[in-house]
């Protein structure tokens, strides 16, 4: 992340840059339903005034539920599939932007979006949980493992070893498809 | 095969077209959002830069080419399969051609 004093040659002018970044990627971040708790780990403004930016912006209270640090929503069938096209969007803009950052995050969630509703489905991914994945990944606890068959990452628990991993899509539970949430239309 | 002079001007023409929207929608992404092609093109920093700074000359001479620009992004047979495949689970399939297309690495230059 950039530091305020290092940019312009004038330290008010960088600073009052800096925190016009600050606020544009926490307006974009509200708009996408970030949650209070993600707002104030990625970015730099006091916390009131984020929580002003939430209630303009999406009609939220300060005290909006926390959504559950769980890590085994992950790896339940329909969230698995949603979390890993996620996750391997984001691995692409790592790749093409060089560095693992929030714009990641926000580009890939919103790609996430679009495709989810392309193909008619709800979006059962929040962005904080979006958010929280990356960390989960980064801690170890959960990791990307390859499908045997089909070749895609998914996400699995690390602690099992999966020597002929198949993803959820290829080997489906029972009656899968009517645990799919479909968009109503 | 004998191919008449008519049918391969028409060939080329096609072939052009083909090239120049590519080109066009290719340099219109990189100009909007450089990252954001990048991930959607599938294409390296290298080629991505070259095509940015292509003038509308230089575009309309590699199009005029007899061979096509570009070209499919995945030669897996599963990924046509499941995006050709119109059988009673669409969305399903949708959903894991997006993982298996999302997969696919940017090229390298």
């Amino acid at each position: 992340m950039n530091t305020p004093t290092r940019e312009a040659s004038s330290p008010d002018g960088a600073l009052e840059a800096f925190y016009e970044r600050e606020h544009a990627r926490a307006r974009q971040l509200v708009l996408l339903g970030a949650s209070l708790q993600l707002l104030e780990s990625v970015t730099k403004l006091p916390r009131e005034q984020l929580e002003q930016l939430r209630k303009a912006l999406s009609g939220q209270h300060a005290a909006a539920p926390k959504e559950p640090y769980a890590t085994d929503w992950f790896t339940r069938w329909q969230p698995n599939i949603h979390a890993s096209l996620f996750i391997t969007f984001y691995q692409r803009f790592v790749d093409a932007a060089g560095k693992e950052d929030i714009d990641a995050l926000i580009r890939a969630y919103r790609l996430y979006l679009e495709q989810i509703q392309l193909i008619g489905l709800a979006e059962i991914l929040s962005i904080t949980r979006a958010w929280r994945l990356i960390q989960v990944l980064d801690s170890g606890n959960l990791s990307l493992t390859a499908c045997k068959r089909c070749g895609g990452q998914f996400i699995a628990q690390t602690t099992d070893l999966w020597a002929d991993y198949r993803c959820g899509l290829c080997a489906p539970p029972n009656n899968s498809a009517l645990f799919l949430n479909v968009e109503p239309a | 095969m004998q191919t008449t002079t008519e049918e391969m001007n028409r060939l080329h023409d096609e072939i052009r077209e083909a090239n120049l929207t590519y080109l066009t929608v290719a340099q219109h992404m990189i100009r909007a959002d450089r990252v954001d092609a990048q991930v959607r093109l599938g294409l390296g920093s290298v080629v991505v830069d070259i095509i940015d700074q292509l003038t509308p000359a230089q575009l309309v001479r590699i199009a005029s080419s007899s061979m096509l620009v570009c070209r499919f992004r995945c030669d897996d047979r599963l990924i046509w399969s499941l995006l050709s495949d119109h059988g009673n689970n669409d969305v399903t399939a949708g959903l894991h051609a997006s993982v298996l297309m999302a997969n696919q690495p940017l090229a390298t230059s």
